[in-house]
């Protein structure tokens, strides 16, 4: 039986495959209610079912299927006019077609899953529709009354099998065409056939043309037309995964064998080998490359259920929905989709029950009755986005500040410091719900948690924005691992390097003379069309060697929204690569979005745009960034150092800001003891901390609050962090007027924003929270610039 | 006589072991991909089979110098924790069974970073085989001191 057994496997896989689309078919017929070709399809899809079952014995399903058609047929036929009960009943139709082949799956046989109330609910539309149809004309969306009443026209009751779909893959002679389009003569095409009998083997295109008898657009256009337009069942086909596993790992060896070759014939030398060998690595890397790519798969395939999912929901919330798809066609590792799927649906079904309002109050706020849901895939900045966005009433800010004090999340005092966004983001926290009612959807408390869990575990955020009145945003960042992206192969020393190409502004050459690179006060910049465009040296930012400043080209990236030129050696060329994962011991030093095989079977590494901004102090965190654009605005553009202003205790030390590695808060109790010294785990180490306070002897209340202000300096893979009280501003030293130090930890004050501020001696602050931090670097010979 | 099969490589000609059943493969390679700013036990990052594999320099891990990548260097690749590691060797010995009374703990006198990546000896005929603690060998952070 086990021939049986790989017809029912086929049956079942081509079924599922076709109710997701009878169930996408149905809600567009909603919209859409006097669609011939919609109405045509699902039921063509059902009859199919409905023959393979009877042809397989599986005689309820067979049942539930006929029932199905006959109330399509009756659509068909307009007999009935298309409403939401009918599509309501025809879903539940093919939930309980869904429910028996999964039954089938799992144990072979149809089980006794229920069909009888279904079919009983099929029927009573039916009469429902037959006996009062201008019952169903009552809806105010209904527009198909009249063919219910009308004598039914001849076409429209023969067919009670599907119309043959129109052949449209035979070709016709290209001859006809021609002749038929005006383009070439009949007597010509006919001397020209007849070459071709009597033994010419051009073709008949070629032969006109030759002899000048057809002009070459016309013949161009005759043989795209000839092509057939292929359908998408013949376009593509079913592969199994485990064997696309399978030649991934072929391909791998087959990469593998090809270095070992193309090694051992460089050593022999051989012109003509080497040639061969160059061609063979080169459709070895296509051929990696193409398999690779076959894992990928556009969102689209986890968006399909969705329309259906807003469609019942919106539905059973009486709220009125429009659901819109912007990039479909974004694609993703099928790995990272399943894992996607689960958050995107809760996300979607909350933002139907919580985010888009009744039709009244839309209406009562000004708005549309319709609520617009967007779904949102889009590639930034080496990660996919993935956004739903409604534009409802918003999250209300203090109602999540109050809920997350009354569960103890947050506590009032730290309210009014808080971000909005932070404080929207308690909306992930365990058991966190505002809804004021729990409905059977959402709201129940669980849910956002899971979301932001099943996010994480996949390496990627999510995050929340909402505007009151005007809608939220969701939105998922999910990692770039396996994802092919877009990128630019640069040179720098001589290693190969990586860059997102969606952070690629523009390229410009700097050959010293027309183009040049500029100090200001040491900071390199580039006049870009008169406006100074501050620079990164790759090779510096790497710890490497540095290279000219002539025969260079400057990327202009933009990452955070700060723009910044990078220099690199070389610009080689844009590719499409396959993102790998890098391991963790490589991601703290956060340079690295990943790694990826370029054409010669090397590894390269693709480059961390924001970071790379971050880490050259460039760009910071919104906040900071926020800080920075009003202060740039006030001092009107000084170019003095950069400083961190903090507070401790009374008194405000600054540290430059080109010595900070990150901004974080650290809630109290993570603190542990090392012996005398204070310690908190992170990133997989243990981080020495300081206290400024007791470091510089300032003396004052302790400060309230779960968290402690860190400043975290790294280098060379170690790491300190020095505790503050609060994070002040970042300013630039003007220096207005400035004394030496007289006190021990400190390198002199400072006149900053009309304040005396306090100047860090950084070197010695470090030291006291770790004597071994420079010890090791200096031995490694970095240069320590502090 | 219980008994446990190792596989044996040499670094700066001394012979240390690990359980076969931690070792994937073992291959020789001559291209690696720098990861500037990474630890320095970090010896470079390579492709196996369309795998980014990193590979972790056993001498800097047992205090020495750098390996010259140029040229092939041995690999020994070990499954690792979820994700393959290689470490680079300088040689590839043999695979050999070894008795459970050959094994005693690491001497005394062994000390510095080597006595942490060790979790014994094994007496063979002629030399002594260090046994690795594999996780501690792949572990790029460790303080080096």
């Amino acid at each position: 039986m086990e021939d049986l057994g790989e017809i029912v496997g086929e049956f079942l896989m081509e079924s599922h495959e076709n109710l997701d689309q009878i169930d996408r078919d149905l809600v567009s017929l909603e919209q859409e209610t006097d669609s011939r070709d919609l109405i045509s399809r699902i039921f063509r899809a059902i009859h199919t079912i409905k023959g393979t079952s009877g042809f397989l014995a599986f005689s309820r399903l067979e049942t539930l299927a006929h029932a199905g058609e006959s109330l399509l047929s009756k659509l068909r036929d307009g007999v009935m006019p298309v409403t939401p009960q009918t599509i309501t009943v025809l879903l539940a139709t093919i939930d309980g077609v869904r429910a028996l082949l999964t039954t089938i799956e799992e144990t072979g046989n149809e089980g006794d899953v229920d069909v009888e109330s279904v079919i009983a609910q099929v029927h009573a539309q039916m009469n429902v529709g037959e006996a009062a149809p201008a019952e169903a004309v009552a809806e105010p969306t209904e527009v198909a009354e009249a063919p219910a009443e009308q004598p039914v026209s001849l076409e429209e009751t023969t067919p009670v099998r599907p119309a043959p779909e129109p052949v449209e893959n035979q070709r016709r002679p290209i001859g006809e065409m021609l002749v038929e389009a005006g383009a070439a003569q009949p007597s010509d095409v006919g001397s020209a056939l007849q070459q071709q009998i009597e033994g010419d083997e051009r073709k008949l295109g070629t032969i006109l043309l030759e002899e000048g008898k057809a002009q070459p657009a016309a013949v161009n256009e005759a043989l795209q037309q000839q092509t057939p337009k292929r359908s998408i069942a013949d376009s593509a086909i079913r592969v199994d995964v485990d064997l696309l596993d399978a030649l991934m790992n072929l391909v791998g060896e087959l990469v593998l064998a090809r270095n070992q070759l193309v090694r051992g014939v460089m050593e022999i030398g051989d012109a003509t080998l080497v040639r061969s060998a160059q061609r063979l690595g080169m459709i070895t890397s296509e051929l990696q490359e193409g398999i690779m790519k076959t894992r990928m798969q556009p969102i689209e395939h986890i968006w399909s259920k969705l329309p259906r999912v807003v469609r019942d929901l919106s539905n059973s919330l009486s709220k009125q929905v429009q659901l819109v798809m912007e990039g479909k066609d974004t694609e993703l590792d099928r790995s990272l989709l399943e894992a996607v799927k689960d958050p995107l649906t809760h996300l979607v079904r909350n933002a139907v029950d919580h985010g888009i309002e009744e039709p009244e109050t839309r209406i009562a706020s000004g708005k549309s009755a319709e609520g617009t849901l967007t779904l949102r895939a889009y590639h930034e900045g080496g990660h996919v986005a993935v956004e739903v966005a409604d534009d409802g009433a918003g999250l209300n800010v203090d109602r999540i500040a109050q809920k997350a004090v009354e569960n103890g999340l947050l506590r009032p005092e730290q309210i009014p410091n808080m971000d909005k966004r932070d404080i929207m983001a308690m909306v992930f926290a365990p058991g966190f719900s505002t809804a004021a009612k729990v409905t059977n959807v959402s709201g129940r408390g669980v849910g956002m948690d899971v979301v932001k869990t099943n996010i994480e575990n996949i390496g990627g955020a999510v995050s929340v924005d909402s505007t009151p009145g005007e809608g939220t945003v969701w939105r998922l960042t999910i990692p770039l691992t396996l994802a092919i992206i877009q990128a630019l192969t640069v040179d720098c020393g001589d290693q190969r390097y990586v860059v997102p190409q969606v952070a690629v502004l523009e390229l410009v050459f700097i050959d010293g003379q027309s183009t040049k690179i500029e100090y200001a006060s040491g900071a390199p910049v580039y006049r870009l069309r008169g406006k100074l465009l501050p620079l990164v040296r790759l090779d510096r930012a790497l710890g490497l060697d540095t290279g000219a400043d002539q025969g260079v080209y400057i990327m202009v990236l933009q990452a955070d929204g700060r723009r910044f030129g990078l220099i690199v050696d070389r610009v080689l060329n844009t590719e499409e690569v396959v993102v790998k994962a890098l391991n963790s011991r490589f991601k703290d030093i956060g340079l690295y979005a990943g790694a990826t095989i370029l054409g010669d079977g090397k590894v390269g590494l693709i480059l961390d745009v924001s970071s790379l901004a971050r880490r050259s102090h460039l760009a910071a965190d919104a906040e900071r960034q926020n800080m920075e654009a009003s202060l740039r605005a006030s001092a009107g553009g000084g170019s003095g150092e950069r400083l961190l202003v903090t507070a401790v205790g009374e008194r405000r030390v600054a540290i430059p800001l080109d010595t900070v590695t990150r901004l974080e808060e650290f809630p109290r109790d993570r603190i542990e003891h090392a012996g005398s010294r204070e310690v908190v785990q992170y990133r997989g180490q243990i981080l020495p901390l300081v206290r400024l306070s007791h470091l510089l002897g300032a003396y004052g209340e302790e400060p309230e609050g779960d968290t402690v202000s860190v400043v975290v300096y790294s280098e060379g893979g170690r790491s300190v962090a020095l505790v503050v009280d609060r994070i002040v501003d970042i300013a630039e030293n003007s220096t207005t007027a400035r004394r030496d130090a007289e006190e021990d930890g400190l390198v002199g004050t400072a006149v900053i924003q009309q304040r005396v501020t306090e100047l860090l001696d950084v070197r010695r602050a470090i030291l006291a929270a770790d004597p071994n931090f420079y010890s090791d670097l200096e031995s490694d010979e970095i240069l320590v610039e502090a | 006589m219980a008994s446990r099969q190792f596989a044996t490589f040499e670094v700066a000609d001394q012979l240390f072991g690990v359980e076969v059943h931690t070792v994937q493969e073992v291959l020789s390679y001559n291209e690696y991909t720098p990861v500037p700013l990474a630890p320095p036990a970090v010896g470079g990052l390579f492709n196996l089979r369309g795998q980014v594999i990193a590979a972790v320099d056993l001498r800097v891990q047992l205090g020495l110098a750098r390996q010259a990548l140029q040229g092939p260097v041995m690999n020994v690749i070990l499954r690792g924790n979820g994700e393959p590691v290689s470490l680079l060797v300088d040689k590839i010995g043999e695979v050999v069974d070894l008795d459970d009374d050959t094994f005693e703990p690491p001497p005394d006198t062994l000390s510095g970073p080597t006595r942490e990546l060790v979790v014994g000896t094994f007496k063979l005929d002629g030399r002594l085989m260090l046994a690795l603690d594999v996780n501690q060998a792949v572990d790029t952070y460790r303080a080096t001191t």
